[in-house]
This record gives structure tokens, sequence and C-alpha cells, in this order.
């Protein structure tokens, strides 16, 4: 499974890609990852930007498997508490 | 609601848009309207009792403590003393003398210019590198302490959150594109004005920068962009370097960043500050006023940066005349970043 994060946006407007293969990782950070996948419902979910408001950070998760993929984008304001874990997993790469 | 409408007593509604906060002050005018109406006695509610109870800043500093629920738990409102935390005082303290420059130079009431509560959280998040206006209220991070400094740091920081709910309400620019960064350009103009206000400078002692002081010492860097010269703030091995383009030759396509508002928003920052600069004196004075009126009443939805230079123009035309010095100016700033009318 491969997994991509790109933030931008934010008052700064900077831009940071963080690209993962869970079959580079080892055994403990896999489960962990594949984990917090499941528990965001990574495949069904769905984008939600704000109507309203600015300077909010974007982030555009992806995630390809066996030819199944899905990319949301979402805010801070917007996002599941299960898809901040992951973000925040992802972002410590 | 209606029943509820019928009921409670006008002398209560009263307290209510005097003391409520702006949901319940929505709902006691609009019910005290609708009653009064009702009763055909419309004229009894004057528009100078309205005004005249909502003519005052009324600010609320909430604390986030580090999660990510807003508002928070309030830990400073209008009136109340100083906090032992000088994040919330400075987050009150900005929030303050942006209401004041609106006020004071523009007479505008607040966010709504009907008297809207001015509403802040500081702490938001962990190592939140950011601070954002979320529809209805502004939002700090305290930085990671590596790359950022805490966003209440710069005053100019919480002018450009707060007018970002002003554009909301008035030229209500689409975020996105060129009208987003016209959005994020009308947030650093008066972030920049601001400061200046607050600092008594004239144009050519201001600095022109927006978000100075919040980088911390390891990054190469001064802020995170300058009206003055777009594209020199920061040039850092991590970061990378500042991409703002001063001329519409080098505008940037592209998607990420809402369309590269915060990218974009250099040539119309510059064009700004090309006008300051040829008017001279105080930048709110003139030019401040001019791109202030086109905010309030000419821009729309999804004026691009053409649009944006005929319509200060023709405010710099209807204010000082067609071939006032302020007319040139205004025209010359944006002719010298690429736009001609």
């Amino acid at each position: 499974m491969k997994i991509t994060l790109e933030i931008s946006g934010g008052f700064a407007g900077f831009h940071r890609s963080i690209s993962i293969d869970t079959e580079s990782l080892g055994y403990d950070e896999k489960e962990r990852l594949l984990e917090l996948v499941k528990s965001a419902n990574l495949f069904n979910a769905r984008s939600a930007k704000p109507k309203r408001g600015a300077d909010y950070i974007i982030y555009k998760i992806k995630v390809e498997e066996e030819g199944k993929s899905n990319t949301i984008e979402v805010t801070d304001i917007s996002m599941s508490k299960a898809l901040r874990e992951l973000v925040d997993f992802l972002k410590k790469r | 609601m209606s029943n509820i409408c019928y009921i409670t007593p006008p002398h209560i509604l009263r307290e209510v848009i005097k003391r409520g906060n702006d949901r319940q002050r929505e709902w006691a005018l609009n019910t005290l309207m609708l009653s009064e109406r009702f009763r055909g006695s419309r004229q009894s509610i004057s528009i100078t009792m309205v005004s005249e109870v909502i003519e005052e800043k009324k600010r609320y500093v909430y604390d986030a403590k580090g999660g990510y629920i807003l508002p928070g738990v309030l830990v400073r409102e209008e009136g109340g003393k100083d906090s032992n935390d000088k994040t919330v005082n400075e987050a009150y303290d900005g929030a303050g003398a942006t209401y004041d420059l609106f006020k004071n130079v523009y007479e505008r009431n607040s966010i709504d210019d009907r008297g809207m509560s001015i509403i802040s959280t500081v702490h938001y998040g962990k190592e939140y590198n950011n601070a954002f206006w979320d529809g209805r209220q502004m939002v700090y991070g305290d930085g990671d302490g590596e790359i950022f400094n805490r966003f209440t740091k710069s005053i100019d920081v919480i002018a450009h959150e707060l007018t970002h709910g002003i554009t909301q309400y008035e030229a209500a620019l689409v975020y996105w594109d060129q009208p987003g960064a016209l959005n994020e350009h009308m947030s650093d103009v008066f972030g920049s004005i601001v400061k200046q206000y607050v600092m008594n400078q004239k144009v050519d002692e201001a600095d022109w920068l927006i978000g100075e002081g919040l980088f911390t010492s390891k990054v190469n860097g001064i802020a995170l962009r300058s009206m003055k010269k777009p594209g020199s703030a920061y040039d850092d091995p991590i970061l990378g370097k500042d991409p703002q383009p001063s001329h519409m030759k080098d505008y940037v396509d592209t998607n990420d960043d809402n369309g590269g508002v915060h990218i974009n928003s250099g040539i119309p920052n510059h064009a700004f500050y090309l006008t300051a600069m040829e008017l001279g004196g105080y930048s709110w004075e003139k030019a401040g006023l001019i791109w202030y009126i086109a905010l309030r009443d000419l821009l729309r939805r999804r004026s691009n940066f053409k649009r944006a230079a005929q319509v200060t123009c023709k405010v710099a035309e209807r204010i000082f005349g067609k071939n006032s010095k302020e007319y040139n100016a205004v025209y010359n700033g944006w002719k010298e970043v690429g736009i001609e009318i």
C-alpha cells in the first residue's frame, strides 16, 4: 500500500510532500500504519474543505493498493480524529 | 422559536442585544424587530439604539490548551485584566489595534461593520505551525520552536487574519486563483498597515514585511513575505526560497495552496507598495483608504487582478480626481507589476 501526503496552504503557504510504501516499513510501523488507515476508513473517506475561512492548511492524502485508490483533501477543522492521527504519523516521517 | 419570540419581553431582548454573544444578539435583534413589527410599531427600535450599544470593541480570547477543539476555554474578555500568558495578551492587543485602525481611520465597526465580537483562540494544536481564520474567528498555533515561533508574535499576522473576516463580509473573494490571491493580498495590505499605524511609521520607515519575527533564529529568513521585494523574505536549506513573484510575467500556475493564493499575492502586494511609496506619508491615509473602499464597495467574489486595478483606479478618481497624483500613483503601481487598465 502506498500513501502520499501533500501539505500546502497555511499562512506561510509552504508545500511539503511525504510518500510511504508500507512494504518499506518494519513490521511494527507497518502494522501501526495499516491500523491507522483502517480506522480512518481511508479508502472511503471524503474530501472536506471549508466553504469559508482562509489560511487553513490543506492536507491532500492519496492511498493506493492493487488498482484501488482514493484521494481526499481535508483541513484541521474538517478532519476526523482518526485522520489526524494518520496525518501526525505521516508528518513524522 | 416563534413562541419564544412573543413571550420574551422587549426589555429583556434589549439586554440581550447589549450583553449577549453574536448569535444571541442577532436572535434578540430579529425577535425584537419581528415583535415590534407585529405590534405595528417598528419605529420604536431606532437605529441609534442598536448602533449605540455596539459601537465598541468586544474581544474574547480563548485557550485551546494544545487541542483542536474551538474555541476552547475563555481566558480574557473585553475590559478584563492582563493575562499572565503573553500569547493571550498579544492576541487581545493585536485584535484591539486592528479594530482601532478600521474604526478610527475607516469608520468601520468591527469585522462585519455591525460590532461583531472579535474571537481569538491561542495555543491551538501541538507545535502547530499556522494561524488561520476559520470563517468565524482567528486561530493561532504556538509554532514548533524549530521553524516557527508563536504566531501572535507579529501584529501584522493578527491584522492579516482579522482582515480575512472583513473580506468575508465585504467582497467575499473566493479563495482560489486570482480572487484568492487578492483575498490574501488585502490581508497583507491591512496587516502591514496596522503595524505601521501602531508604530506611527511613514511609508519610507516601514519594513513592509509580513510575519517578521515568526521564524526562529535557525531559519535563514527575515519574514514570510515582503511587499517591498516579493521573493526575498527567506532562502533556507529546509524551507527553500520565498516563491513570491512581483510581476505578472512570473505569475505561478499551480494547484497547490488553492491555486497559489499565498504566492501570487506578491504581485498586487508590490503594486500596493509602489502606490504607497509614490504617495508618501502614512500608508493608511490615501493608499489604504483607496484599497479599503475598493474592498468594501467594488470588488466582487470573482474579481481578478485586472479588476482590482480597475476598481482601485476608479476609487482614486472618485475621491481625488482623474488627473490627481493619487490616481496616477495607483495606475503606475499596477502598471509596474504588469497590469495595465
